[in-house]
């Protein structure tokens, strides 16, 4: 059973490359997420979150400026910030490097390349997570 | 380090110093059994200073040919010319990037459009669907009309059905442009790569030395994309191992 997805949710994208910003984007708006913000590295991203009030973060590794992992370690030292769900889509499949975003306290991680199913999946998951935690 | 191959020595030239040595060694003995300490240090020393010696020529025997070695690259035209071709080899690998990414954004442009074309489809369907039950309503007790309006149903179905197929192979067609991210990411990697071959390349043949700074493509200690045949150890097999690993941390 899973938590029926709130579809009014801003989520912020954060990938340095364009085309899956795209992608992630074009996933989100068959899900029904229409209120989708984009940033092309955690140096771009982290005022967007401090600025506005973002319910959910999908974030990439490997960027140039500030990388995923750095951008999830600001979220989480941030006392408004450190309560928003942030899902990591990443190529980096070492487990070292899972085991470094878990324990900056990611609440999901997507290996890519990675399907639709995969990625409505851990929404579903991480908002049945939160939801029951609220 | 002590092998024949290196020292350049000939068996009977190798012979004699193993000769000498042992000679030298068995003076040292002596002087030992005799409670002779003075002429044993005094022995020692010379055979500590005769290895320190060894080891001063061997240093600048690696120095010459070092040079020698420096000589013959810069005298090699192919290493300039290898040098000159990186850049290129770079510039290709970077077009072919930007060409993948602009045909991933056609594609992406033309997914969106037909995405916003299937929509009004939908919206069409709809239109069929409220013109059907008013021709339902207005049958009556006509069975032609009660056909008709029947015949309308299974095309609205049908719309509906391909509809929904429509929608989701624009979607996997959408996700499919994924390659452009994790190809692009590997040809940042290589051309990164190819960048610190040139530098330093460069570096080696105008023959300056002295601080190396790291280029851009210094090591950040990921991974970046898996590459069939270079499986890293210590990476995950696929979703499900990840799953697994983090659901350790949860």
């Amino acid at each position: 059973m899973t938590a029926p997805l709130n579809r009014n949710l801003k989520i912020l994208v954060v990938d340095d490359f364009s085309t899956m910003r795209r992608i992630v984007k074009n996933l989100l708006n068959e899900l029904g997420f229409s209120d989708i913000t984009e940033a092309d590295d955690g140096k771009t991203a982290l005022p967007l979150l401090q600025a506005g009030q973002f319910d959910f973060v999908i974030t990439d590794w490997n960027m140039p400026g500030m990388p995923g992992i750095e951008l999830l370690r600001h979220i989480r030292a941030d006392e408004r910030l450190k309560g928003i769900p942030v899902l990591m889509v990443t190529a980096e499949a070492q487990r070292e490097q899972i085991i470094e975003a878990a324990k900056a306290g990611v609440s999901g991680y997507i290996v890519k390349p990675f399907t639709g199913v995969t990625l409505k999946e851990k929404l579903d998951k991480i908002f049945e997570r939160y939801a029951q935690a609220a | 380090m002590d092998d024949g191959k290196s020292s350049g020595l000939s068996p009977e030239a190798e012979q004699a110093a193993r000769n000498e040595l042992l000679g030298r060694l068995r003076d040292m003995t002596q002087a030992l059994e005799q409670g002779d300490d003075l002429l044993f240090a005094e022995r020692l020393q010379d055979l500590l200073r005769r290895r320190e010696d060894s080891f001063f020529l061997r240093i600048a025997q690696l120095t010459q040919d070092l040079r020698a070695a420096f000589t013959a690259l810069e005298s090699d035209s192919r290493w300039n010319a290898l040098a000159s071709e990186l850049p290129d080899a770079g510039a290709r690998l970077d077009h072919v990037l930007q060409l993948t990414e602009k045909a991933a954004h056609r594609t992406l442009d033309l997914v969106e459009e037909s995405q916003a074309e299937l929509a009004a489809l939908g919206a069409t369907a709809q239109n069929i669907s409220s013109s059907r039950a008013r021709l339902h309503m207005a049958a009556g007790s006509s069975p032609a009309l009660a056909q008709l309006a029947g015949d309308l149903e299974s095309i609205e179905r049908a719309l509906i059905a391909t509809q929904g197929q429509l929608r989701h192979r624009l979607s996997e067609l959408a996700m499919a442009q994924e390659y452009q991210d994790l190809s692009g990411q590997l040809l940042k990697r290589v051309t990164g790569v190819i960048r610190e071959v040139e530098r330093e390349l460069m570096k080696l043949l105008s023959q300056r030395s002295g601080a190396q700074e790291r280029g851009a493509g210094a090591d950040t200690g990921l991974q970046g994309p898996a590459v069939p045949g270079l499986e890293k150890a210590g990476a995950v097999s696929g979703q499900d191992d990840a799953d697994a690993l983090l659901a350790m941390f949860m």
